[in-house]
């Protein structure tokens, strides 16, 4: 099985740490880059993908590879259709 | 070798201009000498006196749709272009307009005219309720923003009519946003115009209720930026859209509390109070107001 990646944007991340307190299995850690603190992968062994840290990231700097998609079928079919058309 | 030049149409519904001005501010991206040369604007009702609909391969609507007239300018300018932009806020999901959806049309004239003897003859009948662009006619792109900043309406252009893939992402605002967003003590929920911003901290984290975090970033974040808390004129993030359990005031409460001393309830209980506000520019579409968890009729109420 592919293990999961987990890529922070550094140049987004904001700094607040939610995605560490988020965490149920302390993936997160924190980093000092261009004198700021933020937040950095340390420990993706642990990651169970539960996405919690995706969500709760306030500037969608959190994303995710070697995920396995389970479609969302209480997604309405005609809402999606419009996103995607969106810019 | 000539490259192909293509025809724009623009028509201004129920909006405030504020997006044509947007295509004049190409400028400061250095690209409004690039536009001219690559397009022919046929029909701008802010720049010429044309009343009728030429051909165009592109069309571009701004504003809601709100009385008779503008649902069948709408319609005209699906016949006349090729393919049509829903410009802004406004088409894409009702915009500023759109937050009469709370009220009736009977209310709404009532409150403005004072009266149906004092209604001017010859205006354009009003809808029952305003509504965005696309519940009227096809939309070929969506393009949100109030107005879009000029560095997306260059790679929407060019990525309808030339084809070009586009550059943009859906992130929120905060992510183009420099301020610093951390754990912080404070406890009492601000007001916009409550206390002096320290020009460096997360409004969030100072107590002030910014919708940053859950709206889409079709505007480099002037606001917030410059000590304006982020009223959510951009539209939700797809978060907001796509999941049916979350939603504006949950998902803003649940990161406030961690960052501030204040309980989530205290800050849902605010947003509803003040829902008027914080949902005015989305309200009217029915990606928002089909929600389940969108329940303003009640909450004003209360």
């Amino acid at each position: 099985m592919e293990k999961i990646k987990i890529k922070i944007d550094e140049k987004r991340c904001v700094g607040c740490f939610l995605c560490e307190n988020e965490c149920p299995t302390k993936v997160f850690g924190k980093k000092v880059t261009q004198g700021c603190e933020i937040s950095s992968v340390v420990n993706v062994d642990d990651c169970i993908g539960c996405l919690s840290c995706a969500y709760i990231c306030p500037s969608g700097a959190i994303e995710f590879f070697d995920l396995h998609i389970v479609p969302n079928f209480y997604r309405e079919i005609e809402i999606i259709n419009k996103l995607e058309k969106f810019l | 070798m000539t490259h192909p030049r293509y025809s724009i149409s623009t028509d201004w519904l129920s909006g405030c201009g504020g997006c044509e001005v947007a295509i004049v501010d190409l400028d400061i991206e250095g690209k409004l000498a690039k536009f001219l040369n690559d397009y022919d604007l046929v029909r701008c009702p802010v720049l010429m006196d044309t009343k009728e609909y030429p051909k165009a391969n592109l069309g571009i609507i701004t504003g809601a749709i709100r009385s008779k007239h503008d649902r069948e300018s709408a319609k005209a300018m699906r016949e006349s272009c090729d393919k049509l932009i829903a410009f802004g806020t406004c088409a894409a999901y009702g915009g500023i307009s759109g937050a009469g959806y709370v009220h009736s049309k009977e209310e709404i004239l009532n409150a403005v005219f004072q009266g149906k003897e004092n209604i001017p003859k010859g205006i354009p009948e009003m809808e029952q309720s305003p509504k965005p662009a696309d519940e009227e006619v096809k939309i070929d792109l969506y393009l949100p923003g109030c107005p879009p900043h000029p560095a997306y309406i260059f790679d929407a252009l060019n990525n309808l009519l030339k084809e070009q893939p586009s550059t943009s992402r859906p992130m929120p605002v905060c992510s183009t946003c420099r301020r610093i967003m951390k754990k912080t003590e404070v406890s009492v929920l601000k007001k916009y115009l409550d206390g002096t911003d320290d020009g460096k901290t997360c409004l969030l984290s100072q107590g002030y209720l910014c919708l940053g975090s859950l709206t889409m970033d079709r505007c480099k974040a002037p606001c917030p930026q410059r000590g304006i808390p982020c009223i959510g004129c951009g539209g939700p993030t797809l978060q907001i859209i796509l999941e049916p359990n979350r939603d504006l005031r949950t998902e803003l409460a649940e990161r406030m509390s961690r960052l501030t001393n204040m309980e989530k309830e205290k800050i849902v209980h605010e947003i509803e109070a003040s829902a008027k506000t914080h949902y005015a520019y989305t309200m009217s579409s029915q990606m928002i107001n089909r929600k389940q968890t969108f329940n303003i009729k009640k909450w004003i109420q209360q």
